[in-house]
């Protein structure tokens, strides 16, 4: 009895010993991937607190021998504060009102089902694919004609910046995931208790997609945060510049300071890396979830 | 099949037809207009129709559009297959990490790459491809004894440069696609290949592989779409001061950033939108094209 389990010992111990060879070997190789995949950003961290003159140092040094807060101290004129002003109200305008619309039509589309609806639903998912630069031209004429007929300023306003995500048609798809899996007797037994379309929507519907709300409401904050090429044509002035485009005039008015450069750009990833560092689990799933269905 | 037209509830009724009237004003209305003003000269408010020659003067008399074609399509052929392979490559390795917080580690430093504003850390990239040795690149190159690169402001490599970006960029996201796709995948069939005695190669041919196509065509039709729209890479690394981006000499200038210049810089809307028109279809015929060669593959 004894003997067998030793000789089962001695059999099994080379492929254990490989497998554990084999894991420390995936462990290390994706590490090292990682590790170059950081970099950047690493890089960008380092740069910001290394003083002027060792930024201009040659070899550049991997780890700082001075360290200064001169550059993200200095980086925060009223300027700057004002261009991360403009993108939390951009980002965070266009995530409350897609936040809202999405499952408020998702819900009627799934909920209440019409011709229309097909008819509406099957034209979102045929036009979501078209790149916005294709129509990005038109749409700051829409911008010119709204100002032009009704005389309301829309370059370089919030509204105007805001205003062609309103109606989202990826968030519509993604929350037209999410209501088929509200369950048709709960609203039924609301109705016959006497609620309205919209209480049953907020009261019952919202709580139980949840999750996928949040997602949305992640994705839709990243999206609206790295945006370039929309505010570049609507915001023509620095005072409605968002975050992106402000770093652009940075990196033109500091043109070899390295030092300010990256620390306005380490001021502008914080955000996200947080938001990502809490909030892991859902942008994961998000990505999963949108990527598929 | 739903029978009426518009539904019962006059609430969802309401929505319906609001969200769908503003849509048509913010999406399907200007996309049709881009395709309408390709055959004008429109700019601001005058407008006047000039049939094809939009389109006539594109294919004869302007060098930098079929530039800005080919250095659209170099660079999606430079970025796509490799972030779509390390992607998968990744994608298979990260799963065979069963600890959790490891696997936590591994795919936020690749998808962080993704989720960051691309703006920002361009700045930093373009530090690193200094072209003297205070760049980063250059100095490892230097200490192997490899000379330097001119990076970003060589013609031959400021492309190769974006192309490097654009791929750090884009295969974080593309792992965690495939990761989504490799876990539909039963293990089951693992499994049963094991006790088959199957070697890894095998398993991966024959079960990963198959199983994956819908995942792969997905990650190749959407990378696609995203390769051919580079703006932010080339805008934010090769402005110069008082220069418009998209250089030297026009060796980056992406359509898309042909159709921002035309549009905004050079004032004419009519034939940035008719590079529009073109790039659409040139997209489509791409995606058309990929989707039948894999979708022939998928059959078993």
């Amino acid at each position: 009895m004894a003997m067998d389990r030793l000789r089962l010992r001695i059999s099994v111990a080379p492929a254990l010993m490989r497998m554990r060879i084999e894991r420390a070997a995936l462990y290390l190789g994706l590490g090292v991937v990682a590790l170059l995949f950081f970099l950047p950003i690493y890089w960008v961290i380092v740069s910001s607190v290394k003083e002027s003159a060792e930024l201009l140092k040659i070899p550049p040094t991997w780890w700082p021998h001075s360290f200064t807060l001169e550059h993200h101290i200095g980086v925060w004129t009223p300027k700057f504060a004002r261009y991360f002003l403009n993108t939390f109200i951009y980002a965070g305008g266009v995530t409350l009102v897609v936040i809202l619309t999405s499952p408020l039509v998702a819900f009627a589309l799934v909920k209440h089902p019409s011709k229309f609806g097909d008819f509406f639903f099957r034209l979102i998912v045929a036009t979501m694919m078209v790149p916005f630069a294709i129509y990005v031209v038109p749409l700051h004429g829409l911008l010119l004609t709204f100002e032009r007929t009704f005389h309301i300023p829309m370059l370089n306003t919030y509204w105007g910046m805001i205003m062609p995500w309103v109606v989202y048609p990826f968030g519509i798809f993604l929350m037209r995931q999410a209501m088929f899996s509200v369950p048709d007797d709960l609203i039924d037994a609301a109705k016959i208790d006497g609620a309205s379309t919209l209480g049953i929507f907020w009261m019952i519907v919202v709580p139980l997609v949840r999750g996928h709300i949040m997602a949305l409401a992640i994705f839709s904050f990243i999206f609206r945060y790295n945006d370039l090429l929309w505010p570049l044509v609507v915001a023509t002035t620095d005072r409605m510049y968002p975050l992106t485009v402000g770093l652009m005039e940075f990196a033109g008015e500091y043109f070899v300071e390295y030092g300010p450069v990256t620390a306005a750009a380490a001021a502008a990833i914080a955000p996200v890396v947080v938001l990502y560092i809490f909030l892991q689990r859902y942008i994961i799933q998000g990505v999963a979830m949108t990527g598929f269905k | 099949m739903a029978e009426r037209f518009l539904p019962k509830n006059k609430v969802a009724a309401v929505i319906l037809v609001a969200a769908a009237i503003y849509l048509a004003m913010v999406l399907w209305f200007p996309i049709l207009q881009a395709f309408a003003w390709s055959f004008t000269d429109k700019f601001m408010f005058k407008m006047s129709w000039v049939g094809l020659a939009n389109y006539h003067k594109m294919f004869t008399d302007d060098p930098m559009f079929i530039k800005a074609v080919q250095v659209t399509l170099s660079y999606m052929l430079m970025v796509l297959p490799i972030a779509a392979v390390l992607g998968l490559i990744l994608a298979m390795f990260v799963n065979a990490v069963k600890n959790v917080t490891v696997r936590g580690f591994l795919t936020a430093s690749y998808f962080l790459a993704y989720v960051v504003p691309l703006v920002a850390v361009a700045v930093v990239w373009r530090y690193m491809f200094e072209p003297s040795r205070i760049g980063l690149f250059n100095s490892i190159l230097d200490k192997f004894g490899l000379g330097t690169v001119r990076w970003l402001m060589d013609t031959q490599t400021a492309l190769p440069s974006l192309a490097i970006v654009g791929t750090w960029h884009f295969t974080g996201y593309v792992l965690i696609i495939y990761l989504a796709g490799l876990q539909t995948i039963p293990d089951v069939f693992y499994e049963a290949a094991q006790i088959d005695g199957a070697n890894r190669w095998n398993v991966f041919r024959h079960i990963t592989l198959p199983l994956l196509t819908p995942t792969i065509l997905f990650v190749i039709v959407i990378g696609t779409l995203h390769t051919m729209m580079m703006f932010t890479e080339t805008y934010v690394m090769t402005s110069q001061m008082g220069m418009l981006p998209g250089g030297p000499l026009g060796s980056t200038t992406s359509m898309v950033l042909y159709i921002w210049e035309n549009a905004f810089a050079y004032q004419k809307e009519g034939y940035a939108c008719a590079i529009s028109v073109i790039l659409f279809i040139l997209i489509n015929i791409i995606t058309i094209f990929q989707f039948r060669l894999i979708r022939a593959r998928v059959e078993y």
